[in-house]
């Protein structure tokens, strides 16, 4: 072998060694966590006709060991709602515990707020199928709690449903997640 | 050889990626809401007939008094006379004698009032009623509305023995509306 091809060698040889190295002499890499809980939902919201209806009894918990966090929402179209009314609450059947075929859909999406907070800035989103911000995260936080905020427009031409155990009903879903 | 090289430099770039790739958490919770919007109707009159040139004969007017639903069930509007203003009895469904600030003790038309709803396609079946002390249906509205404009008709037919009344006094009726979902 020439002195050439025992020096490219050596080198080659060497890189992998050398990011080992690397890797080994630099902190640890651990998975950011964020962990995130919804206190409950609304059982029978007020939905008064001709007005934006607000309810504020829900709120977010938040834990994250980074500051870089967000937490979304959605309607990810749970129990099988038809995916074309998502963002919108639409009849359901609470004795059959589905959503009736040809159902009544309220007219306006429902949006979702999420208040500032210390370590948190918060944003209002429209309910849709797609991930929306409402809270950022600017610092770590334990167990921040965060007010939300459900509002829903109801027009007159919203009927009033009249048969028993039907409601409009909506499950909205929130996704914490790190960067 | 080549083939180390190609290891060597795969495990490098594996390396390196793992390196700069960004590490990502999610969790996730979910709400559920109901609700059910409470049965509700909002009705609006607008306008009145002031110094109404009543001649003798039928008179009507369509355009004075305009009548506004909004209802998120099925509905109805009717009409009355409710005697306000201390009315004489006897004088339901007619214009009576008033003197600017209350009703004289006599003196009315002798034909009651009639008070027409508008038909509104798919929406509202209209009525003609004869105005008396009691409801009487003008309106059944079809489907759920909001701020529906409806026209309303007022009829007053007026006969020779029905008296001019003396000085400034004027004959004179509040029509009461009402709506309820049914």
């Amino acid at each position: 072998m020439s002195d050439c091809f025992q020096r490219s060698r050596a080198i080659i040889l060497a890189i992998p060694v050398v990011l080992l190295v690397v890797l080994v002499g630099s902190a640890p890499v651990s998975a950011a966590t964020i962990d995130i809980s919804v206190s409950g939902g609304i059982p029978l919201m007020v939905l008064t006709p001709g007005s934006t209806n607000q309810n504020t009894s829900v709120h977010l918990n938040v834990t994250s060991d980074t500051a870089n966090w967000t937490v979304s929402v959605k309607d990810a179209s749970d129990d099988s709602k038809p995916p074309s009314y998502a963002g919108r609450m639409v009849e359901w059947n609470g004795t059959s515990s589905a959503y009736v075929a040809n159902p009544a859909v309220l007219g306006a999406n429902m949006t979702v707020t999420g208040t500032d907070a210390t370590g948190s800035s918060g944003s209002s989103a429209m309910l849709s199928s797609a991930d929306q911000i409402i809270e950022t995260g600017t610092a770590e936080v334990t167990s921040l709690e965060i007010p939300l905020t459900f509002a829903q427009v109801v027009a007159y031409t919203d009927p009033h449903l009249t048969v028993p155990n039907h409601v409009y009903r909506i499950v909205v879903t929130f996704t914490g997640a790190t960067t | 050889m080549k083939k180390n090289l190609q290891v060597i430099i795969s495990l490098v770039i594996i390396m390196t990626a793992a390196m700069v790739a960004p590490v990502m958490a999610a969790t996730t919770g979910t709400s559920v809401i109901t609700g059910n919007p409470g049965a509700l109707i909002d009705i609006t009159v607008t306008g009145s007939i002031s110094n109404w040139a009543l001649a003798v004969g039928s008179n009507t007017n369509s355009t004075a008094v305009d009548l506004t639903v909004s209802s998120n069930k099925l509905w109805t509007v009717v009409v009355k006379d409710a005697m306000d203003g201390s009315k004489i009895t006897g004088t339901e469904g007619k214009m009576a004698n008033w003197t600017g600030s209350a009703y004289a003790a006599s003196g009315n038309l002798a034909t009651a009032m009639h008070v027409t709803g508008e038909t509104v396609g798919g929406k509202t079946t209209g009525a003609d009623v004869a105005l008396s002390g009691g409801d009487q249906t003008i309106e059944t509205g079809l489907d759920v509305v909001g701020a529906e404009p409806m026209d309303i008709t007022i009829g007053q037919a007026v006969v020779y023995t029905d008296p001019t009344l003396p000085g400034t006094n004027v004959y004179r009726i509040i029509v009461t509306f009402t709506g309820s979902v049914t």
